[in-house]
């Protein structure tokens, strides 16, 4: 599985996770049909580009215990076959003493933009950067934004919120 | 292209070019290398920048080439930055007087290697926005001095159309009155000095302070909009409040108009930002160029400067509004010649909905904040920059030094003197260095125009970089659904996810560069915020802010 392979593998179980499809919560990648691009963390904060939050939040997961959870989670995924679902082997890997941690840590990294080590249950580690904040899905799910950064124009506090489909993409 | 020769214009006309008149021969020569150019592109493969032609015609839309999985951020990039070289090209082109291109020219091709520009020949937003919403004349008619007053916020700013204009150094008169300068298509008019609204608006919380060159000069800035965009205004009355609450009440949304190419099969279905263009070589043909909007920087140019050859150059009347807070007791007309130092340029387009934002300066500018302490370069030359001087900098101990980059002077402000303390001098750096690949496009664009003419002056001018959203609203819809309206198609984001993230050009945004958001400079993320004088969502575009 190449570094491309790899982060696709890992969009598609994050949707399946937060329930959310993967335009909604890699926009970047998504947009303009820009497929995934690998590149060093740094390398992207240094040519001033837009950051892509995969390949950061992959970064997270491999470093927390050696890496070889999600490496097992996304080994499992690509070997999915039909008739089998997604949905039936996240329904395993909650279940799963180490995997079902992991899960958890992927879907608060989506919602929050806050690293919580699986293994430290309900301890927030840290807010991973300002644009995992921005990005966050809890405030596209709730129609919202977040406090200190909008994307409404001038005045949107005064009309009805947008739909949660001009927001989000749901799963269905 | 439609032409319209006999239209009249105040401004400019075609034989003002100084040194410009060619002989057949010339002409005939440039023929041929228009003709080489065209043949050679339709040859090759179609994303080589080496084989780019020189064209007079505005790119309607973005394009690239690219498909599938070719399209990298970094690739879809280095297309905008493409489109942008194009753009610049096309409105920088010889004009015919009345902002249209002259095929017969090329750009750069005169002998002292400059040209009047088909944008100088666009309206200004001081001829658009007039006093109490009147309607501004039609597009190809004069504007008069007398319709434009005041020009500036307050009624102070009232200017007196006799009064005489004066030479470079103020001290005598130029032989001629406001009002002569103005009609005689030779000048232009120039007056903004601050990056807002007007001049030193003191209640504008946002204004960032003046820039004032290594010759102790104030930089002057002016707007201005092409034709559709002019069009779109006056067709809908936005030049006054309550054309604007009007079109609000019927339409709901501004959206101006897009740019957009022919599709060589209207039947065919195809994919966002890809288009036949096996009809016109590399670029698809224009159907429309949409909405363009313009901000220009201009420097007062040295003999030495304007003599240099590096500058695109025009003779202009600049004004300085009498302004009792900075010590400017009169208002005063200066003629004096002007280099242009930096260009916005901001297009909207079928697929860009949020626009396109390209942005140019010239290479004396500035130097990178890392090459702040070089002196000399390879040949041991002193380095001169129009916005910074190594020699004071350097003079200054480590930590005071640091402290004056990018700091404007302080108040009061008199741009019509020199500024003779070097330390109100602003020392300008560049924070974000351009990248590798923008350097690599400017250097095989700086050679294209010397080989059109060596001594050409657009051989002096880069590319910073073009910011555009990897999330157009309207992306992925039918073409026929794309109408432009952000709010419409995307209304919980605005932005589509600005790339780059910042961009600021060093002469125009100097004192809010860098990578903090909300606060440094985007061109996308402050314009999101611009509205109507009737206080709604102005499709990026501050100048409906200056309807009366």
């Amino acid at each position: 599985m190449d570094v491309n392979q790899r982060e696709e593998i890992f969009l598609q179980l994050s949707a399946s996770l937060t329930g959310i499809a993967v335009s909604s919560f890699a926009p970047i990648d998504r947009g303009a049909n820009i497929p995934g691009q690998i590149a060093k963390v740094g390398d992207l904060e240094a040519r001033n580009s837009p950051i892509r939050l995969a390949p950061v939040y992959l970064q997270l997961l491999d470093s927390w215990n050696d890496g070889k959870a999600i490496e097992e989670a996304l080994a499992r995924t690509a070997a999915i076959k039909a008739p089998r679902t997604i949905q039936e082997l996240i329904n395993e890997f909650m279940q799963h003493a180490e995997l079902g941690p992991l899960c958890k840590s992927i879907i608060k990294l989506w919602y929050l933009g806050v690293w919580y080590a699986p293994d430290q249950h309900g301890i927030a580690s840290h807010v991973v950067s300002s644009q995992a904040y921005v990005e966050s899905l809890v405030w596209k799910v709730m129609q919202a934004h977040p406090a200190g950064y909008s994307m409404g124009v001038f005045g949107h506090w005064s009309d009805i919120p947008p739909s949660l489909d001009s927001f989000v993409t749901i799963v269905k | 292209m439609e032409y319209m020769a006999e239209k009249p214009h105040h401004r400019t006309t075609i034989n003002a070019i100084d040194g410009c008149v060619m002989n057949k021969a010339i002409n005939a020569s440039i023929a041929l290398c228009l003709a080489l150019f065209q043949s050679e592109v339709g040859a090759q493969s179609q994303d080589s920048t080496d084989l780019i032609p020189l064209r007079c015609d505005i790119p309607g839309d973005f394009f690239s080439p690219a498909k599938g999985n070719e399209r990298t951020l970094d690739r879809l990039q280095h297309d905008f930055d493409i489109y942008s070289w194009e753009t610049f090209i096309a409105i920088n082109w010889p004009t015919i007087s009345n902002g249209e291109p002259d095929k017969s020219l090329v750009i750069g091709s005169a002998s002292n290697g400059d040209n009047h520009t088909c944008w100088e020949e666009w309206k200004s937003v001081l001829e658009v926005f007039l006093k109490d919403g009147a309607k501004p004349p039609e597009w190809d008619q004069e504007s008069s001095l007398s319709a434009m007053l005041p020009i500036g916020k307050f009624e102070a700013d009232k200017i007196d159309p006799n009064k005489d204009v004066l030479t470079a150094d103020g001290k005598k008169s130029a032989g001629m009155t406001v009002n002569q300068a103005f009609n005689n298509p030779d000048y232009r008019f120039v007056n903004k000095i601050g990056k807002m609204h007007s001049w030193f608006a003191n209640e504008q919380s946002l204004d960032s302070g003046p820039l004032v060159d290594r010759n102790g000069r104030y930089l002057r800035y002016e707007i201005l909009i092409n034709k559709d965009a002019f069009e779109y205004v006056v067709r809908n009355r936005l030049y006054s409040i309550q054309g604007q609450q009007d079109y609000i009440d019927t339409n709901r949304h501004f959206v101006f108009p897009s740019g957009s190419f022919k599709l060589a099969d209207e039947s065919k279905p195809f994919s966002d930002f890809e288009y036949d263009a096996s009809v016109n070589n590399r670029r698809p043909v224009t159907k429309s160029d949409g909405a363009i909007i313009l901000k220009a920087a201009w420097k007062e140019l040295s003999e030495k400067e304007a003599s240099s050859g590096r500058f695109h150059t025009r003779k202009t009347v600049v004004y300085t509004p009498m302004d009792s807070k900075n010590n400017t007791q009169e208002q005063s007309f200066r003629l004096v010649s002007l280099g242009l130092v930096g260009l916005h340029i901001v297009h909207k387009s079928s697929d860009v909905a949020q626009w396109n934002w390209s942005t140019f300066e010239h290479v004396d500018n500035c130097p990178d904040f890392s090459d702040r302490d070089r002196q000399f370069d390879g040949a041991g030359k002193r380095i001169e920059y129009s916005f910074f001087d190594p020699g004071s900098f350097h003079a200054l101990g480590q930590l005071e030094r640091e402290r004056k980059l990018n700091i404007p002077p302080e108040r009061p402000w008199t741009p019509d003197k020199i500024e003779s303390e070097l330390s109100r001098r602003t020392q300008v750096v560049r924070m974000t260095p351009k990248t590798p690949d923008v350097i690599s496009l400017n250097e095989k664009f700086h050679a294209k125009f010397r080989e059109v003419n060596v001594n050409s002056v657009w051989q002096y001018y880069d590319l910073v970089s073009t910011q555009w959203p990897t999330r157009p609203a309207g992306f992925g819809k039918p073409h026929g659904d794309k109408d432009g309206d952000v709010l419409k198609h995307s209304p919980a984001d605005i932005l589509g996810g600005p790339a780059p993230v910042f961009l600021a050009n060093t002469v125009m945004e100097t004192y809010i560069q860098g990578r903090t958001p909300n606060t440094s400079s985007s061109c996308m993320e402050c314009h999101a915020n611009a509205l109507s004088k009737s206080g709604h969502f102005s499709d990026f575009t501050f100048i409906l802010d200056r309807a009366k």
